[in-house]
Parts: C-alpha cells; sequence; structure tokens
C-alpha cells in the first residue's frame, strides 16, 4: 500500500493499547482480544506514527542509509498494522508539524506477531467495553423514559 | 468414571466494601444444593459494614479479616485457610445462579483430567442503580463464555500446582493467573449453562485507574510472551 507512505495515522480508539517493553512493543485491541507483539523496527514505527510522522518521514529519519529498502519495510509494516485494525488514517495533519523527527536507529527488520490466547478473557472483562463514563453507554437518542 | 463421593468444596469471597450487596453473594452461596463444606469470606480492610455483615452469617461463614491489600491477596489468604478437595469464588458483588456448584462438581467428579470447570455468565443491573442512570447503560445480558473467577469450579490440586493470585497484576489478577495455568497446561471445559450473574452497579461502573489497568493488562501479555520463547528456547 504505498499511498499509505505519505498518510498520517492514529489510533482507532481507546480500545488499541499498547506498552514499549524496550526489545518490543505489545499492542492489544481489548474490543477483538487479540495482543500483538511488535518486534525488530516496528516499535520505532509504531511510536513515529502515533507522534503524527508519515511512513516517508519515519523511514528516512530512522533509517536514512537505504532509503529504498526502508520505505518498502515501513509501508509493509504499516500496511499490516492497518489490516489489524490497529491504526486508521488520521483526519488531521496538525501533528506533524508540532511533532519532532524520530531519532535514528539501526534498521531491523520490522515484525508483526498475532496471538489470541487471552481472547475469551479480555473479551469478557469489563474493562474492554467500558468508555470513559464507565460502563457502555448508549446514544442520547436511544435513551428513553421508563 | 463417576466417582462415588462429592467432591468437598470451599467457597472463597473477597470483599471490600460491598456492605450493600455481599449478603446477597453469600445467600446465593448458601442456596447450593448441596450447600458447599466451607464459605471463607475476606474483609479486605473495609471501612463501611461488610465485616458486620459477613460476620452476621457465622457459623455457616467463616469469616477472615486484613488491612486493604486487593481481591487478590485475600483469594490467597482465604486459599491458605480452605480445606476442600476443590476451591470456588465468588465477587462480593456478584451472584450464583441455583445449581451452580452442583453441575461443576458432577462435570469435574466425571472426568478426573479436568483441572476446573467453568460455565456461563451474564450481567445484570443493580436494583439500586438510579433509573435514570440505567437507562443510559448499554447492559447486555446474555450469556457469554465466563472465563472468571466467579464462574470456576477449580481442583484444590490444581490452585496448588498453578498458585495464587497474588502473583499478577493487580488490576489483571485472573487473567495472569490464567495464562500462567494455560502454560502449565490447565485442562478445563466450559458448561453451556449460565452459572453466575455480575452486577453493574455505579462502584463498578465508575473505572478510575484506567491507564494502570492496560498498563497491567499489557504486563501480563509482555509476560505470557516471554513464557512462550522461554519454552521455545528449551525445546529448541
Amino acid at each position: 500500500m504505498p499511498a499509505s507512505l505519505d498518510q498520517e495515522f492514529c489510533l482507532p480508539g481507546p480500545q488499541v493499547i499498547s506498552r514499549d517493553f524496550g526489545d518490543e512493543m505489545v499492542v492489544a485491541n481489548l474490543d477483538t482480544g487479540l495482543f500483538y507483539s511488535l518486534g525488530g523496527s516496528a516499535p520505532a514505527i509504531w511510536s513515529g506514527l502515533l507522534a503524527g510522522h508519515t511512513g516517508r518521514q519515519i523511514a528516512a529519519a530512522l533509517f536514512g542509509s537505504d532509503p529504498a529498502t526502508h520505505v518498502t519495510a515501513v509501508a509493509r509494516c504499516v500496511s499490516e498494522l492497518l489490516a489489524e485494525q490497529l491504526l486508521i488514517p488520521a483526519e488531521s495533519t496538525a501533528i506533524t508539524a508540532a511533532a519532532a523527527a524520530p531519532a535514528a536507529i539501526a534498521f531491523a527488520e520490522p515484525s508483526l506477531e498475532r496471538f489470541d490466547d487471552l481472547q475469551g478473557l479480555l473479551l469478557v472483562d469489563p474493562i474492554h467495553d467500558v468508555s470513559e463514563a464507565g460502563w457502555p453507554v448508549l446514544p442520547p437518542a436511544d435513551v428513553t423514559a421508563g | 468414571m463417576m466417582h462415588d463421593q462429592p467432591l468437598t468444596i470451599s467457597v472463597l469471597v473477597a470483599c471490600w466494601n460491598g456492605e450493600r450487596y455481599v449478603a446477597e453473594a453469600l445467600e446465593s452461596i448458601l442456596r447450593q444444593e448441596p450447600p458447599p463444606g466451607e464459605v471463607i469470606a475476606v474483609d479486605d480492610g473495609s471501612t463501611d459494614a461488610s465485616a458486620a455483615v459477613m460476620a452476621s452469617f457465622a457459623p455457616r461463614v467463616t469469616l477472615l479479616r486484613q488491612s486493604n491489600q486487593g481481591v487478590a491477596a485475600a483469594l490467597d489468604a482465604a486459599a491458605a485457610r480452605a480445606s476442600g478437595e476443590a476451591i470456588a469464588f465468588l465477587d462480593a458483588d456478584d451472584l450464583w445462579l441455583p445449581g451452580k456448584l452442583a453441575r461443576q462438581s458432577a462435570a469435574l467428579a466425571a472426568d478426573p483430567a479436568l483441572d476446573g470447570v467453568f460455565g456461563h455468565m451474564s450481567c445484570f443491573a443493580s436494583p439500586d442503580l438510579p433509573e435514570a442512570e440505567r437507562a443510559t447503560l448499554r447492559i447486555d445480558a446474555s450469556a457469554v463464555p465466563g472465563l472468571v473467577k466467579g464462574a470456576l469450579l477449580l481442583r484444590r490440586a490444581a490452585f496448588d500446582r498453578i498458585g495464587g493470585f497474588g502473583r499478577g497484576p493487580r488490576a489483571a489478577d485472573f487473567i495472569a493467573w490464567y495464562a500462567r495455568a494455560a502454560a502449565l497446561g490447565f485442562h478445563w471445559r466450559m458448561l453451556p449453562e449460565t452459572v453466575c450473574l455480575r452486577r453493574i452497579h455505579q462502584a463498578n461502573m465508575s473505572r478510575s485507574n484506567r491507564p494502570q489497568q492496560h498498563a497491567d493488562y499489557l504486563q501480563v501479555m509482555r509476560d505470557s510472551l516471554v513464557r512462550r520463547r522461554a519454552v521455545q528456547d528449551r525445546g529448541a
């Protein structure tokens, strides 16, 4: 999906959470109960995307020495993140101007692994489906008296 | 092969400031047929009348008291006192349905290879929830597979093998326990019947520390990945 290289992305909602453990980024979608391990340069790509950088900017800033190879790898990583619905295209481009360029790191082939072994527990846990207000709240139009 | 003698069962309840609901929870336990061999309730440092409410169930309920240490530590303290061949758990605000223990006990007795038996669960709006508040909530009352503590009957031997709940992150204690159990070869089945009702009330509606809960979830996932890789490395 080369076009996505110049697109900015954001989280689809509070159901997607992530934590950087240094040697890997763990990402979870509490709506699907799936979780993911991002390895290689994928954590840096994930962080760069969430900071408002495009894939092309990340490829250039992070791994500037071999742009063609790295742009392809970043594009593949972005496509996988989109396919898993961990990111969606951002509507606003306002973030980019404020975001500092990601620091350069050595390139390692990005990897994304998906796991479903905690799915049943995550889906049944009430935390996964609460809004900021708490338990799922009906849209105002659906609220009726009595 | 069916065993002649039913399993002896200990039921463990942890309660923190649950004066409003814990009597109903205990009654739903004591109404089981046959009733469990023992019920151990832990007052986890409540500042309300929870301990007095639970004490009123003596001698059918044994009350333990501790400073506030969280649900996991409270259940582990109760487990240390439990003598049953199987143990079950119920949150102080939730309810069991009639037949819960009998069905699960029969399932465990019928299959010695099983470590535990879950049942389905559903949610209900607590009657004391203000109507205006209840009207804004979308509560799915349909039964779902209850991979939760309250819907489990577990052999004591399996609990001893897997370990207690207190070793996991506080906001994800059961998920951490389950992940550890799965890595150790936890054999369970899910009954089609609904055995547990989860109460939706004002206290559990507000989730004030979600960042910590999410961090704990992600820590459990990370621990699971580390365990998985260790197993793979040993097999390589």
